[in-house]
């Protein structure tokens, strides 16, 4: 879906590059500075805090409300298009202070460390590449996978694992979309594979078998790249929840 | 139960941008999808209905609150424990009806707004409805049937965010298996 011009989420450091500078700008300036001691995210030394809560039961209450309100793979293009989103304003308020990443590899480091733990309050637990254009990024601990978790055994013959990356797949839509609108933002074109795996050695096989599909957890790929019309897909494939990989695959 | 302040517990936090624009990305992926703004506010409701009826839940193991006695109770401890628990704001409980069944709460500071401007093609949007449908939620799982609206939106013009608070009904405790189940 095309970026609605009009309803913005514009950055709070009033200092933000000319170039950025609107005349809602202004307004939107003296909105934030209202009342004295009120928003304290005007302020950049002192980000403001939440109860991480809060964003647990947006973000599975998203999940459900979407794939209730949408069919099969729509419903992930939808969390996928909020990730996107979302993950572009992070990168780019994330790397503002920061020089400028050069090659692909530190751009991944990026993610794996200043990125993720700003969204996932951790930093990557391992790191892997090809060396010709995927990267590996294993989290054993995915914290917003932390409450989900399988309803019932498996009744159609799959096994728990293909079962936990069925339920987990919708939950992997979002975080996709930020990862992929983080790396979309800091200039890589690139798919992102969510996929949780307890085993590297799977990972890794995984990885060499240029990323098809296992188990029926996927629903993105060629829908992402049509539908969105960017150089990125996000597929989400749960198997040992909280554990899960996020695969990246460069593309140009 | 004793009466007086109790001082808020401490939750995990993040960064709540993370949570400010996964919000707003919502926001505008409903736009997106319903295109009609009254049916996007209705939808914001809801979703906050469903969150804020989990949300309790959080708040009760959390604040050790007992049960409160009255809808005027309620209307402190949301302004002054839930909201500070979970946003880090509070709000203040103002302009009470004759009759103590309608009330405000009145807020400067508002997370979910953060960042946002509001053009004017999107005037009939409640930006924050999320925030109305999780204390609706969260009420009715301490049976107390209420109706909440935003009538005054900083991101309006006005100079707060206002939340009309009317009590319908304060269910008795019901006894939680019904004989027809």
């Amino acid at each position: 879906m095309a970026a609605s011009p009009r309803l913005q989420l514009q950055a709070p450091y009033p200092q933000l590059p000319a170039q950025q500078q609107q005349p809602q700008q202004q307004q939107q300036q003296q909105l934030l500075q209202g009342p004295p001691g009120s928003s304290s995210s005007s302020n950049p030394a002192r980000p403001r805090k939440c109860a991480e809560v809060c964003m647990d039961l947006l973000f599975t209450e998203a999940v459900q409300f979407f794939s209730e309100q949408h069919y099969g793979p729509a419903a992930g293009a939808a969390l996928q298009a909020v990730g996107v989103r979302v993950g572009r304003q992070l990168a780019e308020r994330y790397s503002r202070d920061k020089p400028r990443l050069g090659d692909t590899l530190e751009v991944v480091k990026f993610i794996c460390k200043d990125f993720w733990l700003a969204v996932f309050k951790k930093q990557v637990d391992n790191l892997k590449t090809n060396h010709r254009g995927i990267y590996m990024l294993q989290d054993n601990n995915f914290r917003w996978l932390l409450r989900v978790a399988p309803a019932a055994a498996p009744t159609d013959g799959s096994s728990p694992s293909e079962q936990l990356a069925a339920a987990a797949a919708p939950y992997l839509e979002l975080p996709c979309g930020i990862i992929r609108g983080a790396l979309t933002h800091l200039g890589l074109n690139c798919t992102v594979e969510g996929d949780a795996r307890s085993l590297p050695s799977c990972a890794l096989t995984h990885l060499g078998l240029n990323c098809t599909v296992e188990g029926d957890a996927r629903s993105l790929p060629s829908c992402a790249l049509t539908h969105l019309g960017l150089n990125c897909t996000v597929e989400g494939d749960a198997r040992s929840l909280p554990s899960c990989s996020f695969t990246i695959k460069i593309v140009s | 139960m004793p009466p007086g302040p109790r001082p808020v517990p401490q939750l995990e936090q993040i960064n709540a941008e993370i949570f400010t624009l996964t919000y707003g990305s919502i926001v505008r992926q409903l736009i997106a999808d319903f295109e009609d703004l009254d049916e996007v506010n209705k939808q914001l409701e809801k979703m906050g209905y469903n969150i804020g009826v989990r949300l309790v839940d959080e708040f009760l193991a959390k604040s050790k609150q007992g049960r409160c006695s009255s809808f005027r109770e309620a209307a402190e401890v949301v302004a002054r424990q839930a909201l500070p628990m979970f946003l880090n704001v509070s709000a203040a409980v103002t302009n009470w009806s004759a009759d103590g069944t309608e009330c405000s709460l009145v807020l400067t500071d508002n997370p979910l707004a953060d960042f946002v401007e509001l053009p004017d093609e999107y005037r009939s949007l409640r930006y924050s409805n999320l925030l109305p449908g999780v204390i609706r939620g969260g009420l009715e799982m301490v049976n107390m049937e209420v109706d909440c609206r935003f009538v005054q939106d900083m991101l309006k013009g006005a100079d707060c965010y206002e939340l009309r608070l009317r009590l319908k009904e304060h269910k008795d405790e019901q006894y939680p298996f019904k004989d027809d189940d």
